[in-house]
């Protein structure tokens, strides 16, 4: 009997451990920051019995399935120190999680990218999570950290002109790159001419860039995604934190409205170029003659809190440059005294607003829904009014005004659904009203005793505007013990002046895990690009016009394939990678040679040409993420070619910044609590140019009698035109410079006896390295025509406070 | 904006370093360049130079000893006599209209270059009027505004390329002395805002200035089509030590497509060379072993009413 009883206890611990087994139970929930309640984007959570781990989305939301079973969860992120949970896992469990930041600048920060486990896990290759703390211990153009320049160091990715904001990624032009802040594309990332970005690094949490391997619910542009996410603002307590620097100051203030409900989130910049310099120009100039030069930016965010499952964001951006003159003068003409006033000058900016909705329809579905605005725009102003100082007055003017820009109204909704531990689903979609204007002039008239009069000019390109939708749906599912994959499809259209172009986009990331430490990925994709940004010089003038694809300049296309391998060593303190890839465009535009970018009167159409546009090469990248030295060395090896068949007579020539060898060392030593140093040296393959190889008489000089006589009585000059060799045939010499800085940290602000602060000190291009901006002809001191090199910036001083508290 | 942009540019080029740097270019082997814009009303002519190198001292040279053949197909119908300053010419032979003519050019040293083109059909000019807008008087001078309207029917067969010019002829008469001093012929420069002359103004203006308009038929493709321009000059109505007197007229060309694209990618090169970052213009040409231009073109000139009265053609 006993025998029996036992038997049957045994049968049912059996059943029971079976049952168990089987059992499987999910926890989801939100990683956050213990100190202000930030979501942390990219967080990693592993169990490593069970080899099964997922990462957070972009509002920090996990969820993993694991058998019924006691699990250690293992949560990391960088520069937070990582947690262990023990979980007794018998049911779904809903558990928010938060880390603690490590002590910046005490401990061991991690670089750059994900941690060892991320890294070798993820089937994404080709992206590249940059952490903005350690941006701004990085040296930087006069001070100013700049998110847009940190990329800018990361391999495979070029900066185009010295002090550009262009990003050149693997051959790409700066057109085919997505921008988004907070889901906002932002269509100009320039102040300055590009000397710096609109991105305010003290406002952003989280920058990512995606070279290769897009997954599904990326698209629209065909060489990279840098998304940029906004600070929440923090939950628990108020802060606020600043910088003052020799370009620009700024400031930005967070806290709760309501304790951990809701927050917000407000940031400015400002230069003072225009204000230091105004008294000196007042001085010079005793006709009241003025200039305007300046820039800013605007960031806030409010975050609501609704409830366990439902969370409400709203994001704003402003950001303008200005520059422009005004000037007044009096005269007397005809016994009436007279006054002239000249104002001109122009400007341009971003503005975007995001309201997002987080909604958790269960612990294995999260859903987000957006809505954004996104609008750029350039005006140029110029403006004479005359006023006759009779009785009573008489006012006449003439004022003239260009603008250009694009304005986006979009709303879409993503769905993340984790249904079983081996698959993770991503699926939504979403739709754009772009509205161009490329470029409409308006001419204003008062004259004597008329009423104003405004005239339209005669545009050949009318504003108009265009539809673009997108669907997608991928799955990250896991093959085997050892192989995972990511298989999305992407399908977009766009329906603009009465076409309709669509694109079914295949997408696909593999890895392979030969060992613990080793991964092998490959990815392949083909993306569709519906927009076309004409632009027309090596610097970053505002004059750039968004346009859409017509019946004759098509959507641009392209496919890329890539392959790699990551390792990671002495314990995940080392990451290094090798990556290759392949990357064909076609549809790419260049301008036709002396095409007037800016003359309204006539078809962009006819001022550029479509062509085919290939890229390869390869890319190390080896981090060092532990220890007093810490920091990354980038390499790469790359080809960039075009072939259009009305320039250069049809043959394949390199593109401009077709950089055979880039470099990037970015180092980072910590040598004490209150000292580090920070290092950048970069080094690139001279830019490819044309030149002129001869020259000879202009013929029409000789039919002239004038110049014929001149010829017989001195022998003059005779004007003269140039012939150019093949395009880009020859390189400008190498650019490589190095830049350093040194940042002393205390214990309390300035101005108060409590915070933190830092004073950075440094020099950009510290040995003076006369890099290229560009070559031209001209003469030598004896007369001989020579080629001369212009060089932009020489060493320059950095210098900035940054405080907090 | 033009000029806007141009001081940005230029803030940027005086906070640039210019060092001289040495760029590698292969060994220069010089090349014929021949010039030749004919016309039937003139006889044949055709200058003739060398390249040089982009760098160094050494200015292009003229030739004066190359041997300037025109053929018309296989047959031989002139060869060119020099007459200094790289010029050939014809002392007897002038091109007809819309036969295909050939220049071969040889000279010690060089590569044969040669080049082919033709005279195009003249243009169709159906009426040309006159129009006083504007006159400001003073006791030395008056200021005339006229503007004049040109008619052309295009033909629907071809693409056809145009051009237009106003040449201003001066003679100064010494009062006290009788001297006549006859100057150069000059471009009087011309505003409108007609897109079928192309080259707008970059940014504002309602009205283009031309010096000199080259186009094509794009525009006004097959049909009849008025060209609606505007000219200023003075007039000096008091007699002084120099009596300036002044006659207009106004060309109306058709010009062959070489022609065409040759003025158009001059005038691009000599307005973009300044520009580092614009992307560099070659000057088109269709010499084959060589450089240059042998195009053809013809012209119907109408002169401009003054006082009433026109003036004779210079």
């Amino acid at each position: 009997m006993r025998v029996i009883c036992l038997l049957m206890v045994m049968g049912l611990m059996a059943v029971q451990t079976a049952q168990a087994q089987q059992q499987r139970f999910t926890i989801s929930g939100f990683v956050t920051d213990s100190e202000d309640g930030e979501n942390l984007i990219g967080a990693n959570l592993y169990v490593f019995r069970v080899k099964a781990g997922t990462v957070t989305n972009n509002y920090g939301f996990y969820s993993l399935t694991l058998p019924a079973d006691s699990v250690y969860l293992r949560v990391s992120y960088l520069g937070y120190q990582t947690r262990t949970l023990a979980i007794d896992l018998r049911a779904d469990l809903n558990l928010d999680i938060e880390l603690t930041a490590a002590e910046v600048r005490m401990d061991e920060v991690e670089v750059v990218a994900e941690r060892a486990e991320g890294a070798i896990e993820s089937t994404q290759m080709s992206v590249v999570d940059l952490p903005v703390e350690q941006v701004q211990k990085l040296p930087a153009l006069l001070g100013e950290v700049d998110i847009i320049k940190a990329i800018q160091l990361l391999p495979g990715v070029q900066s185009g002109s010295e002090g550009s904001s262009g990003l050149y990624v693997r051959g790409g032009g700066p057109d085919q790159n997505l921008v988004l802040l907070d889901g906002a594309p932002v269509y100009n990332v320039s102040h300055v001419f590009g000397f710096l970005s609109v991105f305010n690094a003290e406002a952003l949490q989280n920058v990512r860039l995606i070279k290769g391997g897009f997954p599904a619910r990326y698209g629209g542009r065909l060489s990279s995604v840098v998304d940029i996410s906004m600070k929440e603002g923090n939950l628990k307590t108020y802060t606020a934190e600043g910088a003052v620097g020799l370009v620009s100051s700024k400031l930005t203030v967070q806290g709760p409205i309501l304790k951990d409900k809701m927050s917000f989130i407000v940031s400015g910049r400002r230069t003072y170029i225009d204000v230091l310099a105004r008294p000196f120009v007042r001085r010079r100039a005793p006709d009241g003659e003025d200039f305007v030069s300046y820039f800013y930016d605007f960031n806030a965010k409010l975050n609501y809190v609704a409830s366990k499952r439902s969370r409400l964001y709203l994001s704003f951006y402003a950001g303008e440059d200005a520059f422009g003159s005004s000037s007044e003068s009096r005269f007397r003409a005809g016994g009436v005294q007279h006054r002239e006033r000249f104002r001109g000058g122009f400007d341009w900016g971003n503005v975007t607003a995001t309201l997002r909705w987080n909604y958790l329809f269960s612990n294995k579905l999260f859903s987000n829904t957006t809505l954004v605005r996104s609008r750029y725009a350039f005006d140029v102003l110029t403006r004479i009014t005359q006023i006759e100082e009779s009785t009573p007055p008489v006012e006449e003017f003439e004022e003239v005004v260009y603008a250009s820009g694009i304005d986006d109204w979009s709303a879409k909704i993503d769905f993340d659904y984790r249904p079983h531990p081996h698959h993770y689903i991503r699926f939504g979609g979403g739709a754009v009203r772009h509205a161009f204007n490329p470029g409409v002039g308006t001419l204003r008239l008062k004259v004597a005793q008329l009423g104003p009069d405004e005239v339209k000019l005669t545009p050949r390109t009318f504003p108009f505007s265009g539809v673009e939708y997108a669907l997608y749906a991928e799955d990250d599912v896991r093959l085997t013990r050892r192989l995972k994959a990511n298989l999305g499809l992407h399908f977009s259209g766009m329906r603009v002046n009465g076409a309709t172009y669509t694109s079914l986009q295949p997408r696909l990331a593999m890895r392979y895990l030969a060992r613990p430490d080793w991964a092998v990925k490959a990815s392949f994709g083909t993306m569709q690009q519906y927009l076309h940004l004409l632009t027309n010089s090596g610097i970053n003038l505002p004059t750039d016009l968004w346009l859409a694809a017509t019946d004759r300049v098509r959507p641009q296309k392209s496919w890329q394939a890539a392959m790699g391998v990551t390792h990671t060593f002495k314990g995940g303190a080392y990451e290094a990678s090798l990556e290759g890839y392949y990357k064909s465009m076609r549809n790419v535009l260049e301008y036709r040679p002396g095409a007037n970018f800016v003359a309204p009167n006539e078809d962009w159409q006819d001022k550029v040409e479509t062509g085919d546009a290939w890229a390869y090469g390869a890319e190390i990248f080896v981090q060092k993420k532990r220890g007093r030295t810490t920091g990354w060395l980038g390499y790469t090896l790359a080809w960039s070619k075009r072939r259009f068949g009305a320039l250069n007579e049809g043959r394949t020539f390199p593109y401009r910044y077709d950089r055979r060898h880039d470099v990037a060392l970015v180092l980072t030593h910590k040598l004490n609590d209150r000292l580090d140093l920070g290092a950048t040296w970069v080094y690139g393959s001279g830019q490819a140019i044309t030149l002129a190889t001869a020259r000879f008489i202009d013929g029409r000089s000789l039919d002239n009698p004038v110049y014929r006589e001149r010829l017989l009585e001195d022998g003059a000059s005779l004007p003269e035109l140039s012939d150019y060799g093949a395009r880009n045939s020859y390189r400008m010499a190498a650019y490589h410079r190095l830049d350093l800085v040194l940042n002393w940290h205390f214990r309390k602000a300035f101005f108060s006896r409590a915070g933190e602060s830092t004073l950075s000190l440094g020099f950009y291009n510290t040995y003076n390295r006369k890099n290229p901006f560009f070559i031209f002809a001209a003469r030598d001191l004896q007369g001989n025509r020579v080629f001369k090199q212009a060089t932009l910036f020489p060493i320059l001083p950095a210098l900035s406070y940054r405080f907090r508290f | 904006m033009k000029h806007i942009l141009t001081i940005c540019l230029a803030a940027l080029f005086l906070a640039a370093c210019e060092t001289v740097v040495e760029v590698k270019l292969p060994p220069h082997e010089e090349r014929l360049v021949v010039h030749s814009l004919f016309e039937p009303d003139s006889l044949w002519r055709v200058n003739v130079s060398a390249t040089t190198s982009s760098t160094g001292a050494q200015d292009p040279r003229l030739i004066d000893d190359a041997t300037v053949e025109i053929w018309e197909g296989e047959r031989l119908i002139d060869r060119l006599s020099p007459i200094g300053l790289g010029t050939f010419t014809s002392t007897t032979s002038r091109p007809a209209p819309e036969k295909m003519y050939t220049v071969r050019v040889t000279a010690p040293g060089f590569a044969v270059s040669e080049g082919a083109g033709a005279v195009p059909p003249a243009a169709r000019v159906t009426a040309f009027e006159q129009h006083l807008v504007e006159e400001i008087a003073s006791e030395t001078f008056v200021q005339r505004t006229e503007r004049i309207e040109l008619t052309v029917d295009d033909p629907a067969d071809a693409r056809n390329y145009y051009g237009l010019q106003i040449l201003q002829s001066r003679r100064l008469i010494n009062n006290e002395t009788g001297e006549i001093t006859i100057l150069p012929q000059s471009n009087l420069r011309f505003v409108s805002n007609d897109p079928a002359l192309g080259e707008p103004d970059v940014f504002g203006a309602e009205k283009t200035q031309y010096k000199e308009a080259i186009f094509n038929d794009d525009l006004f493709n097959g049909r009849p089509h008025t060209f609606d321009f505007e000219i200023e000059y003075a007039l000096s109505l008091r007699e002084t030590e120099v009596t300036i007197e002044r006659s207009f007229l106004v060309v109306f060309m058709a010009v062959s497509e070489d022609y065409f694209l040759y003025g158009k990618t001059v005038t691009l090169q000599n307005s973009t060379g300044d520009n580092p970052f614009a992307e560099p213009v070659h000057v088109h040409s269709n010499m084959t072993g060589g450089l240059g231009i042998f195009a053809g073109y013809r012209t119907e000139a109408f002169p401009v009413k003054i006082n009433g009265v026109t003036e004779p053609r210079p």
